[in-house]
Parts: C-alpha cells; sequence; structure tokens
C-alpha cells in the first residue's frame, strides 16, 4: 500500500474548451501511464459523443504514478468531471472523492460561467484549488489579465499558477510539481472499519456492475464479503484496484484514502446505489458517509420509436443506458399519434440530446421525439397540487385553479460589447433581470431569473448565434412561481395531435403557435386531401396553415410488361408511408413531431 | 390465355429520354440475334409447351429496323411455335423514321395486324429535344404508308410534360394525330430516368420541366381533347375508339400470363415473374437473375396496383373470391373515403380522372388499407 502521505485525489474542472481532457491526456503521458503513441486524442472522453462534442459526460478515474523532485514516488488519482451544467450531479459526487482540484482557465477567454459554477461547487466540498492558465501558446493569450481575473472574481492566489500550453505540452511538469505541493494528501484511518464512498457505477459484461470508490477509512480486499449501507445487501469481492485509461489495474486490496473499483459480481445495477457507503459484513461501520441527494430530472420527453416493432428494442437500450447514467428515468407511456413510449426525464437540454443521440447511434434506433417539457405545478380547485411533466396529463381547465412553472437562477457571461443583446434576449424569454457587474478584460457577468420552459425552448442556441459564441451561460433550479400559463393544441384537419401539445406562457401562445403552425406546414408532405393544420387555445383558433393537396403522383409512362420495376417504385412509396404516423386521417413524418422544438429564425 | 412480347434491342440512335434496352450500332448482329430468340423460344416452348397467343408484341428498341427478310424469318419461325390465336392482335412497333413500304406489306403478310408509331410531338423543337430522328410530317406519310400495306389499326405514342411543352402543342399534337385517323393514342408524361440526356439536361439546369401544376393541366387538357374526338380513356395513358383498345395492353393490367423473348424482356408465366438479362449476357446464353414467385400478399398488391390503372377498375366479386370478404371490406371502406378521386358502382372499383393524377398516393393508401386486413400481423 501506498503510505498516505505520498496519495494525491484530484480532479479538474474547467469551462468548454478550455483544455481539461488535453491537460488529462498530458499527465497521462508524462507519468508513463500512456505512451504519446497509445493515445488517440483525448483519452479519458472514450465515448463517441464525448470526443466529437468535446465534452465529458461520465466521471471517469485513473491512476499515475510520479516520481516527484524530492525523489518520492506519488500515487495521483485523476477523477475526471463533466463540465456542463447538465452534469453538475456528476461533478459533485466526483469532488466529494477528491481533496484538490485544477481549475483550468483558457489564457484567451478568461473566466466563464461554467467556470465560476464549478468552482462555486470545489469550494462547497472544500477542495484546494489549484489554477492552471492554459493556451499560453496562442497569438491572442493574455495571461495576465486572466490572472487578475481569477484573484479577482474567485479569490484565488494566481501568483504562482503554472502558465502552460497542455496543446503543446508546456508547463506539465510544473502541474505535476504543484498538485503533490498544494492539493493535501487524503486524511484517512485504515484501521477502523470500512467506510467506502461510491461515486459512480458501470457496467461491465465480464465483472458485472462495478462500483467506483473512495475509501475513507479502512481497508478492502478480494473475498471480502461487503455490505450496502443503504439497502443492505451484501456481497463478496471478486476484485478490486485502481483504474488504468480505459481499463482495469486489479490489485487485491484497497486502502483508506485510495480510490478505485469493487467489483463483487454483481448482477443488478441498482443495487449500487451512487452516493451508498460500502461497509464490510463482518466488522461494519456504525454510521454511513453522508451521501448525495438523489438526482432530480428537470427536462422531460416523450420518446418513441418510429417503428412501433421497435418499441422492445427501445426499451432494452433505456435499460442498458440506465445501467451507467442514473440521472436517466423513463417510464412507459401512450400517445394517441406516437403509440408505446417512454416519457424520460433528463437533467438538461444537452443531457436529452445526447442520450437520444446514444440511443440513435449506439443501438440504431430510429426515435421520434416529443418536445421538452418542465414539471408544472398544477393548483387545483380543491386546493390539492398535481405535479405535470407532460401536457396531455394537464387536467380541465375548470378543474384548475392557477400553475406554478420552475424559475432558474441564469448567469451569462459575455464580452461588454454583447450586453444589450443578452437583456433582450432574456427579456423575450420573460426574464427578470437580478444583477450585472463588469469583469476584467472588458467582459460583462449578467444574472436573470428565467422560467426554465423557455430556457429549454430554444435559450443556448439563440444565445449562441447573437453572441456569435461568446457568451457562456449556467443555471440552477431557483423555485416555482406562478404563472398564466396555457395549453396549445395541433390541430391536423380539425384533430388535435396529443404528442405536438405543449404548456407555454400565454404572452408567448400566439407567436408559438404560429411558428409551430408554419414549421408543421413545411413538414407535412402533401397528401390525397387538403390538411388544415390549427393552433388553439382551449377551443379558440389562434393559427392556421394549409397543406395543399397532392396534385399530381402517378406513372404514366410505357414500362411494357416490367411490372418488377412499377412494383419497385411502389415499395418506396410503402416504405415512406410506414414512417409516417397516422393522426387522425392526417399522415406525420416522424420529423414532423421534431418540429416544435426547432429555433425559430 | 397467354400472350407473347419479343424484344428487339436495336435503335438509329437512343432517344434523349430512353432508358430502356436499346442499342444504337449494333444493327449488324441482327441477324444473330434473330437466331438467338428462336433458340429461345424453342426452350421456352420445351418448358411450357404450345400455346396460341392472344395477343403479339414486337417492340423495342426499333423493330422497324428490321429487314423485311428478317422480319420474315424471327415472324416464321416464332408463329411455326406459336401460332397466333384466331383473332389475335398482332403489334409492331415502328419508328416513322425507319418504316419503308416494303417492310410493312411483308409485316401485313405475316400476319401482324397493328403499327404503334413513335410520334411523341409534332413540334420539330420538341422532336429534337426528344433525340427523335423523324419530323411530324414523317409520321403522317407513315401512317398513310401503314394503311396502304393494309393495315388500319394504328397506334400513336404521345409525351407530355416535357421542357416547355405548352398545353396548345400537346392539343395540336393530339388533334393533328386524331384527324391523320389512328385509331389509339398513348399518351405518356415525360418520366426522368437516371442516365438519360434528359435527366443530366434537366439535373443541371439546361433544360427545365413544366412543374407540377402545369403538369397537372396537360393531363387534363389530354384526357379531355381525346375524348372530344371519340377517344376513350381505358388506361392511365391509353385512349381509343371503341374496340380498338389494345388487348396486349390489357394483358398486362389483367396479370394474363405474357413470355417475354429477346434480351431484358419481361414474362409473368404461372404465377412467376422473370426478366432475361441484357444485350450480351443473352446473346451467351445466359440465364436472367430476378426471378419473383408472387405470393397471395403480393399478388394482391399487384391486382390494385394494376386493377386501378384501368378505367373499368378491379371487380369486387374477382377480389372477395380470391382474397377473401375481409380484403374486400378494407378496399371497400378505404376507397369510399377517397371522395372524388375512387368511385364504387356495378360491382366494379375504379379511379375517377382526377384519381388517375394521383395513382400512386391511391395505390399505397388501398394497398396498405388491404394488406393490414388481409394479413394480419
Amino acid at each position: 500500500m501506498t503510505e498516505l502521505k505520498y496519495i494525491r485525489n484530484f480532479c479538474i474542472i474547467a469551462h468548454i474548451d478550455h483544455g481539461k481532457s488535453t491537460l488529462a491526456d498530458r499527465l497521462l503521458e508524462k507519468t508513463g501511464v500512456m505512451a504519446a503513441r497509445d493515445m488517440t486524442s483525448q483519452v479519458l472522453d472514450s465515448m463517441e459523443l464525448e470526443r466529437e462534442r468535446g465534452i465529458t459526460i461520465k466521471s471517469k478515474a485513473v491512476r499515475m504514478p510520479y516520481t516527484a523532485k524530492d525523489g518520492k514516488v506519488y500515487e495521483l488519482n485523476l477523477i475526471d468531471t463533466p463540465g456542463h451544467v447538465d452534469f453538475t450531479y456528476e461533478v459533485s459526487r466526483a469532488l466529494a472523492a477528491c481533496e484538490g482540484a485544477i481549475l483550468v482557465v483558457d489564457a484567451t477567454q478568461g473566466i466563464e460561467a461554467q467556470t465560476l459554477a464549478n468552482v462555486y461547487l470545489a469550494l462547497d466540498h472544500d477542495l484546494e484549488i489549484l489554477p492552471v492558465i492554459n493556451k499560453i501558446d496562442l497569438p491572442s493569450a493574455q495571461p495576465e489579465v486572466v490572472r487578475k481575473e481569477i484573484e479577482d472574481e474567485i479569490g484565488l492566489d494566481a501568483q504562482d499558477c503554472p502558465l502552460i500550453s497542455a496543446k503543446m505540452g508546456i508547463g506539465i511538469d510544473d502541474v505535476l510539481e504543484k498538485i503533490v505541493e498544494v492539493i493535501p494528501p487524503p486524511k484517512a484511518d485504515a484501521s477502523r472499519p470500512l467506510k467506502a464512498l461510491i461515486f459512480d457505477s458501470y457496467y461491465d459484461n465480464y465483472r458485472g456492475a462495478i462500483s467506483s470508490v473512495r475509501l475513507v477509512e479502512g481497508s478492502v480486499r478480494v473475498g471480502d464479503k461487503i455490505r450496502m449501507m443503504a439497502c443492505g445487501k451484501e456481497f463478496d469481492v471478486t476484485e478490486c484496484g485502481a483504474f488504468l485509461p480505459g481499463g482495469y489495474l486489479p490489485t487485491g486490496e484497497l486502502f483508506a484514502g485510495d480510490v478505485g473499483y469493487i467489483a463483487a459480481s454483481i448482477k443488478d445495477i441498482a443495487d449500487i446505489r451512487v452516493g451508498d457507503t460500502i461497509t464490510l459484513a463482518e466488522n461494519p461501520a456504525d454510521s454511513p458517509l453522508p451521501g448525495y441527494k438523489p438526482v432530480q430530472p428537470m427536462v422531460f420527453c416523450g420518446i418513441y420509436p418510429a417503428d412501433g416493432a421497435d418499441y422492445e428494442s427501445l426499451k432494452d437500450a433505456l435499460e442498458r443506458l440506465r445501467l451507467n447514467d442514473a440521472s436517466l428515468s423513463f417510464e412507459p407511456e401512450t400517445s394517441v399519434a406516437l403509440g408505446y413510449g417512454f416519457r424520460c426525464g433528463f437533467l438538461g437540454l444537452l443531457h436529452m440530446e445526447i442520450i437520444q443521440q446514444r440511443l440513435e447511434r449506439e443501438f440504431d434506433l430510429d426515435l421520434v421525439t416529443t418536445a421538452p417539457s418542465v414539471i408544472y405545478h398544477v393548483i387545483k380547485t380543491d386546493g390539492s397540487m398535481v405535479s405535470i411533466d407532460n401536457p396531455t396529463n394537464l387536467p380541465p381547465v375548470n378543474e384548475i385553479q392557477y400553475m406554478e412553472e420552475p424559475f432558474v437562477d441564469a448567469r451569462v457571461i459575455t464580452p461588454a460589447d454583447y450586453t444589450g443583446a443578452i437583456m433582450e434576449l432574456c427579456q423575450e424569454k420573460r426574464g427578470i433581470f437580478k444583477d450585472m457587474k463588469y469583469i476584467d478584460g472588458g467582459r460583462v457577468s449578467i444574472t436573470y431569473d428565467l422560467p426554465l420552459n423557455e430556457v429549454i425552448y430554444d435559450f443556448f442556441d439563440t444565445l449562441k448565434s447573437r453572441t456569435r459564441g461568446y457568451a457562456s451561460f449556467d443555471y440552477e433550479l431557483k423555485g416555482y412561481v406562478e404563472s398564466d400559463l396555457v395549453k396549445l393544441d395541433m390541430l391536423l384537419n380539425g384533430e388535435a395531435c396529443d404528442a405536438l401539445s405543449i404548456i407555454v406562457h400565454r404572452d408567448r401562445a400566439y407567436a408559438r403557435g404560429r411558428s409551430i403552425a408554419e414549421k408543421l406546414k413545411d413538414a407535412i408532405p402533401r397528401q390525397l386531401f387538403e390538411i388544415p393544420i390549427q393552433a388553439a387555445i382551449g377551443g379558440k383558433i389562434i393559427a392556421r396553415e394549409t397543406v395543399k393537396a397532392l396534385r399530381k403522383d402517378v406513372l404514366a409512362k410505357c414500362y411494357g410488361g416490367d411490372i418488377t420495376r412499377k412494383k419497385k417504385l411502389l415499395e418506396k412509396q410503402k416504405e415512406g408511408k410506414k414512417r409516417m404516423r397516422q393522426v387522425g386521417s392526417v399522415q406525420v413524418p416522424s420529423e414532423a413531431f421534431m418540429a416544435v422544438l426547432k429555433m425559430d429564425t | 390465355m397467354t400472350s407473347l412480347y419479343v424484344h428487339i434491342p436495336f435503335c438509329v440512335r437512343k432517344c434523349a429520354y430512353c432508358d430502356f434496352e436499346s442499342y444504337a450500332g449494333r444493327l449488324d448482329r441482327a441477324d444473330e440475334y434473330i437466331l438467338r430468340v428462336l433458340d429461345e423460344a424453342r426452350s421456352r416452348y420445351g418448358e411450357y409447351g404450345v400455346f396460341s397467343p392472344y395477343s403479339v408484341y414486337l417492340g423495342g428498341g426499333t423493330p422497324s429496323l428490321l429487314t423485311p427478310e428478317q422480319l420474315r424469318t424471327l415472324c416464321g419461325g416464332l408463329f411455326a411455335m406459336f401460332p397466333p390465336a384466331e383473332g389475335a392482335e398482332v403489334t409492331l412497333e415502328a419508328n416513322p423514321g425507319t418504316v419503308t413500304p416494303e417492310l410493312l406489306s411483308e409485316a401485313a403478310r405475316l400476319g401482324i395486324n397493328r403499327i404503334s408509331l413513335g410520334v411523341q410531338a409534332k413540334q420539330e423543337r420538341l422532336l429534337k429535344l426528344l433525340g427523335r430522328i423523324h419530323s411530324f410530317d414523317q409520321a403522317l406519310q407513315a401512317v398513310d404508308m401503314t394503311r396502304e400495306a393494309g393495315i388500319h389499326n394504328i397506334s400513336c405514342d404521345v409525351m407530355c410534360c416535357l421542357p416547355d411543352q405548352t398545353e396548345d402543342e400537346l392539343a395540336d399534337t393530339l388533334e393533328s394525330l386524331m384527324e391523320a385517323g389512328v385509331k389509339h393514342i398513348s399518351c405518356y408524361s415525360l418520366i426522368l430516368e437516371e442516365g438519360t440526356r434528359l435527366y443530366d439536361q434537366v439535373k443541371s439546369g439546361k433544360l427545365s420541366l413544366p412543374g407540377e401544376e402545369a403538369e397537372t393541366r396537360q393531363l387534363r387538357l389530354a384526357a379531355e381533347v381525346l375524348r372530344r374526338g371519340g377517344f376513350e380513356r381505358y388506361e392511365i395513358s391509353n385512349y381509343a375508339q371503341r374496340g380498338f383498345e389494345s388487348r396486349h395492353n390489357m394483358v398486362y393490367w389483367e396479370r394474363g400470363d405474357y413470355l417475354g423473348l429477346g434480351c431484358a424482356a419481361h414474362s409473368f408465366m404461372r404465377g412467376e415473374r422473370f426478366c432475361n438479362p441484357c444485350f450480351d449476357r443473352y446473346m451467351k446464353g445466359e440465364d436472367g437473375l430476378e426471378r419473383e414467385s408472387v405470393d397471395t400478399a403480393a399478388s394482391l398488391e399487384e391486382e390494385i396496383l394494376l386493377g386501378t390503372r384501368m378505367s373499368r377498375g378491379i371487380s369486387l366479386e374477382h377480389m372477395r373470391t380470391a382474397y377473401g370478404a375481409k380484403a374486400l371490406d378494407a378496399l371497400v371502406v378505404s376507397g369510399k373515403k377517397l371522395t372524388g378521386m375512387v368511385v364504387i358502382e356495378n360491382g366494379r372499383l375504379r379511379l375517377t380522372d382526377e384519381g388517375f393524377l394521383v395513382h400512386n398516393a391511391i395505390v399505397v393508401e388501398l394497398a396498405a388499407a388491404v394488406q393490414d386486413a388481409a394479413l394480419p400481423a
């Protein structure tokens, strides 16, 4: 075992694109865990989607041996954390397993909204923070300005902070030395009964469900009988050890202060509850470690198979994804228009997008998704309250006394030039201005209270386009506020289509209704009859478009006796029809249901 | 009752819209080809036994490119094995630019009693655009020549929905042909096929199609002009004076048996569809690739796809006996929803002129409804 004073458990926190993964790669390379030639870029982001989008979704850990200038060999455990606001929950789990955090700040961009959010989280967990200024090789780098920003905005001493270029490999040794110097070793007692905090779980086809753990007290070895303190279930440890990039390093035992994994032939991932404490059955700890708050999904949408026959495959795929993503929730629901599918809950919009893409890519499923919704509180006339995450379940209007919607605390950091554009956007989104202050480097931090249902609609995209990508955005749930909400229905040929209904603020209903009707008009192909498309609140029509009837669709050609050719053409048309949903008398293509999600131009 | 089709793949030049199996500049192999077709006929004769075709169609390509001697060899050999039935319709497809009085009188002597002329359009500009080798005057001369040879059952092919074609031009073409005394007119709308010159010209923007509205007007106009001239529409693109409807055409839509001889020829024999290979492989005596045995589900679909092309439509009684009461009910229920496009009367389901315009969409609709009923999942 490594003596505690030679162990350093840390994570890296950064705004997206500030170079977190590249720095992690360099640390792996410098400590010899991975040779440069073996590395595809960004080893820790092993999911295809993670690499492609430059984000980390799952927290991961890896152990690196490092011989410091004092001649001693240190065990560095790097726990990778997601950077995006949607995954704050995962971040906070990872932070609980660390004593310190490297804060990476881009020398050309400075502090961003997510940097602050992550720093506050780290401070909440009493972590020692080691600031690092990255990308100093770029011509537009302003390390001194950024150094001052870190000192002024975060209040950290940045005088000695390493100036690095993870990309060019500059300053990496300095970072490693600083980790040893600044980040404290774990305080732990291996002689006490085992207390291991589960900060993540995975499913491995060969080992079963695996817990990622931080041992706070005691030790564990292969053959020990462990007990999950919350659920009381017991298992025999079959393997334990440290993490390597993309793999495992079985060590046979783990001690207080270590970060590693425990496999115990656990078949059901549900038996490993993230936040639970593992102890030994023989010599149990008297109380568990403080756990995590269970995660609360904030955004919901319906996910349906494009082909109804794929329902079971979709169910299997969702179950497989949930094995490694406890924050994904789903339950069966049915829609008149879409048939059998699932109501899924997500941490946020990005999380939703990622799940959809993983279902499509990794499981090769064709999906139809409905417009995202938040949870609304409906206070009924009898005084009772119901939570609604699907517009279809809204009680009749005469039973509703009033409704409440969730608001978030939103922070935007932007170059000062875009202040006007951003305030205009927040205003349009029914935002309530809270505060604005100037940061060094000509930038502004703006805070607003925003309704979450506007944020999930097209806020990110609009913000990006109006600030040419320069503004950063972060939010956290604030609470519920009474609001004048209405249910907006879309009628196709006079029949309401449940999958297209949304709950929206009355002031925004007309614009949304018009825009959805226009998009549906473009998305629905012409059919044998004219199709009126209407947007309605209650019985009142507020917008109308028409899909004209098909005029000419005929093979007035001589193919002689070649009937096969005609049949093939028919086959193609039938395939097209198969991909459509029947809503009353109207055929609606899957894409049309997505039309309601698209941003206004 | 079985019909016979013979494919003659030779052409003077390839037309700009054509994607059929046809070759310019291979006429030197015509003798060899005819022998190969007779060879095939012999082997089919062994397979299916003797039959007297209800109709015969010599199509192409350009069968009128054959010399009178070649035509005699072909028909002589063919009819020795498969003598046309009493009153059979025997058609020769002809290009107005290649017919000669000699060929036509030989044809009449051999028992050919119907000529189908590829006229396509009256206007020089359109003929050029299509890559035709003849003028409209030549077409009219061919009509006269055919009659002089003693063949009075004359059909002409006309095209509509061509780039820059006007409604007046289309009407003029149709009226001039009726005036010339032809008995049957097929009016096809241009379908762009990949790999043709016209396709490339349209895709590259050099030419543009009239657009859906104008095309719809042209198709309506054709039906109207022809009807005024006493031509009844008996199929989506076929019009004839009473009694001159093409038997051979109807065999395709009625799903009768037909044996196709020659390269790339299609057959439907005893519930099986198959196709001969293209020229080079055919000449080597190789077999075709695609063979489809039409099962109940597929034949039900074919009935709808093909039956609705005919003005008289589908017999409901036939649907009931062949596919059951459930399939019939579904067909009727789904048909009744298509007001103005589908008519159900006198024991038949048929499409109206408006229905013909969207035939594909209607077939998909009806086929889906019937299939769900006939073959519960």
